[in-house]
């Protein structure tokens, strides 16, 4: 104890500021005292740089998780069969965006033929370093038919024109701007799995 | 519009891909559809007829203050609309339904759609969905689809207004001599429907042809002969084939009876035999049978 004390004085001796030219201490910095001292903005700033670029058409993709799965989405009931569908559609969105493979697998069912399509074109953008910079589908109007287990689930989408990119730079790949009613089937088994996407144009 | 129409696109840049060398791209977007379940061709059975089960919000089964109407308009628009519906049957309703939905009775009609309470109709038609399951579209919420039956079908037959058979005699004037050929005639009126007429019906929200057919003629002198059953529609003198003598003078009510068979179209499908027929008497002609007396005078009487 007695040791601890004198090196603590010793301590406080050494921080202590010089008294060898002002008679009285400096007063002690109040709150809204700055610690540190402002200095004026100069006038003449060089850009050394330029500002980050935020044009979504060259930048490249940022890590970003994949939106989960709604709780709605997990229900068996009409707004349920909606959510899940809106959610498959928020995926396909992401993995045109952020290329991933297994995140639409498990929704759908075996003989889903969109469904795959869909799949594969994720494996192949993995593959090749494909990507898009905006949503593939922008969703509109949903009109839905529940029937206990089934659904028929349609929706309006509107698909934006936009190239494909690749390390930022669009290739020759490229998504038409159309409008069209995508109808989903949709089944439940312990949740809801896609049966098959059709087009109405 | 032709379901596979996007496709030629799609098989253009794979080519495209495959000259450069490289794997060819995928689809990508609206073509994944395409290439996938491709074309909307319309709701299924079950869930045209999961339509009886839809009320308008507020209302149910139990508590049906209102309810949902439905029509379906085939799909030649225009100039079809819900207030008339199968004004026209087109190929293409016909064709699309037979080409990508077989197993269907088509053909492609819109289902369209509209809210009743007791007043009457609150809101406008409004499309719901095409369908080739045009055969089970409900006609109101509760009460879905009945199915058409062949007994329907004879029960409407038999409700025809068949034309009655009209008695053309010659000598005309409603007189004839014993002993005197008289040649009958059947004529079809304007009123009714004579055979090949067509007579189209609503039934249970199916359009329904009938059209008669002649099964045969039996020609009633009046005076207990009875000529026929046949096929003949008799004639006038000199080549007419259905004529009488009567063989005595009589006051007698000649009349012909026909006997109709009949074919039904439903849908704008193929025509098919009814199997059953109906026997209709035409009105009877009255006829005075007068004997003639020959007498001789001579000149200084």
């Amino acid at each position: 104890m007695r040791r601890t004390t004198i090196i603590a004085a010793a301590a406080s001796l050494v921080l202590l500021p010089a008294c060898t030219e002002q008679s009285e201490p400096s007063p002690m910095p109040t709150s809204e005292d700055a610690l540190t001292t402002a200095t004026e903005e100069p006038e003449d700033v060089a850009v050394t740089s330029e500002p980050v670029e935020t044009e979504e058409e060259t930048s490249e993709p940022a890590a970003e998780g994949p939106p989960e799965m709604p709780a709605e989405a997990e229900e068996q009931t009409e707004a349920g069969a909606e959510a899940f569908v809106l959610h498959y559609i928020d995926l396909i969105n992401f993995t045109g965006r952020f290329p991933q493979v297994g995140l639409l697998e498990d929704l759908s069912g075996d003989d889903c033929a969109s469904c795959l399509n869909h799949e594969e074109s994720v494996v192949y953008a993995v593959e090749n370093g494909d990507y898009l910079a905006g949503d593939t589908f922008i969703p509109g109007e949903v009109q839905s038919l529940f029937m206990d287990d089934s659904s028929r689930i349609s929706v309006a989408v509107e698909q934006p024109g936009q190239h494909y990119l690749r390390e930022g730079e669009p290739i020759g790949r490229e998504l038409e701007s159309e409008q069209a009613t995508l109808v989903f089937r949709t089944t439940w088994a312990e949740g809801w799995q896609i049966e098959e996407i059709t087009i109405e144009q | 519009m032709n379901p596979t129409s996007h496709i030629l696109p799609i098989l253009l840049g794979a080519v495209g891909w495959l000259a450069g060398g490289t794997e060819p791209p995928p689809c990508g977007g609206f073509d994944c559809e395409h290439g996938g379940g491709g074309a909307e061709v319309g709701l299924t059975k079950s869930e045209v007829e999961h339509k009886a089960e839809e009320w308008p919000e507020g209302s149910s089964e139990e508590s049906p203050d209102s309810w949902f109407e439905y029509v379906a308009v085939i799909d030649c628009r225009p100039p079809n609309t819900p207030t008339q519906p199968r004004l026209e049957i087109c190929g293409f309703a016909v064709n699309f339904c037979e080409e990508f939905v077989p197993d269907s009775s088509g053909p492609r009609s819109w289902i369209y759609r509209r809210t009743v309470d007791a007043s009457g109709p609150t809101s406008d038609w409004t499309e719901v969905a095409p369908t080739c399951f045009t055969d089970v579209v409900p006609a109101r919420s509760g009460e879905p689809a009945q199915e058409l039956t062949e007994a329907m079908i004879i029960e409407q037959f038999h409700r025809t207004q068949f034309a009655l058979p009209q008695t053309v005699m010659e000598p005309p004037g409603n007189r004839t001599l014993v002993n005197l050929p008289v040649y009958f005639e059947l004529a079809w009126p304007e009123g009714g429907f004579e055979p090949q007429e067509v007579d189209v019906t609503t039934l249970i929200g199916h359009e329904v042809r009938i059209r008669p057919t002649l099964v045969g003629a039996t020609y009633v002198t009046g005076d207990g002969t009875v000529i026929g059953p046949t096929t003949s529609l008799g004639g006038p003198y000199p080549g007419g084939d259905i004529t009488h003598e009567y063989l005595s003078a009589a006051e007698v009510s000649p009349y012909i009876s026909v006997e109709y068979g009949g074919e039904v179209s439903v849908d704008g499908g193929e025509w098919s035999a009814i199997p059953s027929t109906v026997t209709i008497d035409g009105p009877a002609t009255p006829l005075e049978v007068l004997t003639s007396t020959n007498r001789l005078y001579s000149n200084d009487r």
